[in-house]
């Protein structure tokens, strides 16, 4: 508010001082020739200011060119108009030369125009910058966050449990428990410091978790990936899938007393890559409050490396619940 | 012989329970459960002095299996979770197994039964009422038939005072509770 009426008096003073120098007779006494000035002067300032609104509704870059000259070109005269008009109240002060006169409202206008298509440019890029360093620190967080729910140590422990109950009863499957875990664990370190990873590789992660929880629900889970080649070389954050399909098991899987299929199908096209992860649960099963955790980091990370592009639907309906994830690949 | 009966979805976590009780020949195991379910009936027509409990079920979880339970046998809960202990003491459970856990560690199990059982047997109450510290999420309905319904909280439209009885209704399912 105070910095439109700054900005106002500013168009003000400019009209002022260009009336004096160009437009009023030289024969007359400076005292009436302000005098004069100063109401269409004072008019030409209100409207300058005005225009904000104008370049506004027809913003530079989303505008094509011809309408926004058309615009000003028709906002342009018509407050050079009035800007005519207003001189008329007082004809003997000033110079007959009705063209410089209207030309002088058309140049201040104009340069109005000019200095609020800067200043929303300048806010603008304020803007975008302030976005940039949001998402980078909400990626610092997911990041940490994704680090520290890596393992869900119930996951260790019952794992674990397994093993133990393997080696009294069937020792070469205790092994390959315990290898599988070892493959998992390793994978899992070699890729949760990089950056970014094909999607076959989180897939291949997400394959040798599931194997070693088929170990411990048996017939309770089984599991189905579909992905296409192009959908497998798409560069995804690390850990993006592993907590969902986690959350697949501990809360689908898991609660429902005959188990079921983990649908995974990933494809990629037009730029953009969809993932699909699907799963039975127990539509009576107690409400969690809130998001989990692993579909919370999941959505920071998706924000945060895709400047708001990506999206997390999630949707649970006939004992099925299901997350979807899009991203520019 | 001091009969048990095991509780766990996992098969696994069942196979090492009773691989360490069959070295144990005071024990034999009446009966083995995959879920809440199967739990709440076993111990109805079982009767057993001992419960390994598992926590984490589908349908219904080990505290909702105590619930419903109108026995009370001696109650050890197998979980790979520590965050139920205190609420494990809570139910008057005996011990509260990590997984995993070694042998050792089993047998000081069994061998707290064993005492626990040796005690002249004081009739406790079934557990029900002293399990509600914490709002109802889901109630648990056993028919005479032993057949369990469960319904969540939310989809409980009301609760009607009937005399002596009580009624509740979910969606179009309408049920009456006489005590």
């Amino acid at each position: 508010m105070r910095i439109g009426v700054y900005a106002a008096g500013l168009w003000t003073a400019v009209a002022l001082i260009l009336s004096l120098t160009l437009l009023v007779r030289p024969d007359v006494p400076f005292g009436n020739a302000v005098l004069a000035a100063l109401p269409p002067s004072l008019l030409l300032g209100v409207i300058a200011l005005a225009a904000r609104y104008p370049c506004r509704a027809v913003p530079l870059r989303k505008t094509p060119i011809s309408r926004v000259l058309a615009t000003h070109v028709g906002t342009a005269l018509a407050a050079s108009s009035l800007w005519v008009l207003a001189w008329k109240a007082s004809p003997d002060v000033i110079t007959p030369n009705l063209l410089l006169l209207f030309g002088i409202g058309v140049v201040i206008y104009d340069s109005a125009v000019t200095v609020h298509y800067l200043t929303m440019e300048l806010e603008a890029s304020r803007i975008a910058e302030e976005d940039a360093l949001r998402y980078q620190v909400l990626a610092r967080e997911a990041e940490l966050k994704a680090f520290k729910a890596q393992v869900d140590p119930h996951f260790l422990f019952n794992s674990l449990n397994a093993v133990a109950s393997l080696c009294g009863s069937r020792p070469n499957d205790a092994r390959q428990m315990a290898q599988l875990m070892a493959d998992f664990f390793r994978l899992t370190l070699r890729i949760s410091s990089k950056e970014r990873i094909p999607l076959a590789e989180e897939i291949e992660l997400v394959s040798r978790y599931l194997a070693i929880e088929k170990v411990r629900f048996g017939a309770r889970l089984a599991s189905h990936i579909d992905m296409d080649d192009v959908a497998g070389r798409c560069l995804v954050p690390p850990l993006l899938l592993q907590p969902l399909i986690e959350n697949a098991v501990r809360h689908g899987i898991a609660s429902v007393v005959d188990g079921g299929t983990i649908d995974i199908a990933a494809n990629a096209n037009d730029g953009t890559l969809r993932i699909r992860i699907e799963n039975p649960t127990d539509p009576d099963r107690p409400q969690p409050r809130g998001e989990s955790i692993g579909l919370q980091n999941a959505r920071g990370r998706l924000a945060a490396i895709s400047n708001g592009r990506a999206s997390l639907r999630t949707a649970e309906a006939d004992g099925k619940y299901r997350v979807e994830i899009e991203l520019p690949s | 012989m001091i009969r048990a009966i095991l509780v766990d979805d996992e098969p696994l976590a069942r196979d090492v329970l009773r691989e360490y009780l069959a070295a144990d020949e005071d024990f034999e195991i009446v009966a083995e459960c995959a879920n809440g379910f199967e739990a709440v009936r076993a111990v109805t027509e079982h009767d057993p002095d001992v419960l390994f409990l598992d926590i984490q079920m589908p349908k219904l979880d080990g505290f909702e299996v105590l619930e419903l339970l109108d026995r009370s046998p001696v109650i050890v809960f197998v979980t790979a979770y520590d965050e139920y202990a205190l609420r494990a003491f809570e139910v008057h459970a005996l011990d509260y197994l990590l997984k995993p856990f070694s042998e050792e560690r089993f047998r000081t199990v069994t061998g707290r039964i064993k005492g626990q059982l040796r005690q002249p047997r004081t009739a406790v109450a079934p557990l029900g009422s002293a399990l509600r510290t914490k709002p109802l999420l889901r109630l648990v309905v056993r028919g005479e038939d032993g057949t369990i319904q469960v319904i969540p909280a939310s989809r409980v439209d009301y609760v009607e005072a009937d005399d002596d009885s009580a009624s509740w209704s979910r969606s179009s399912i309408y049920l009456k509770f006489v005590p």
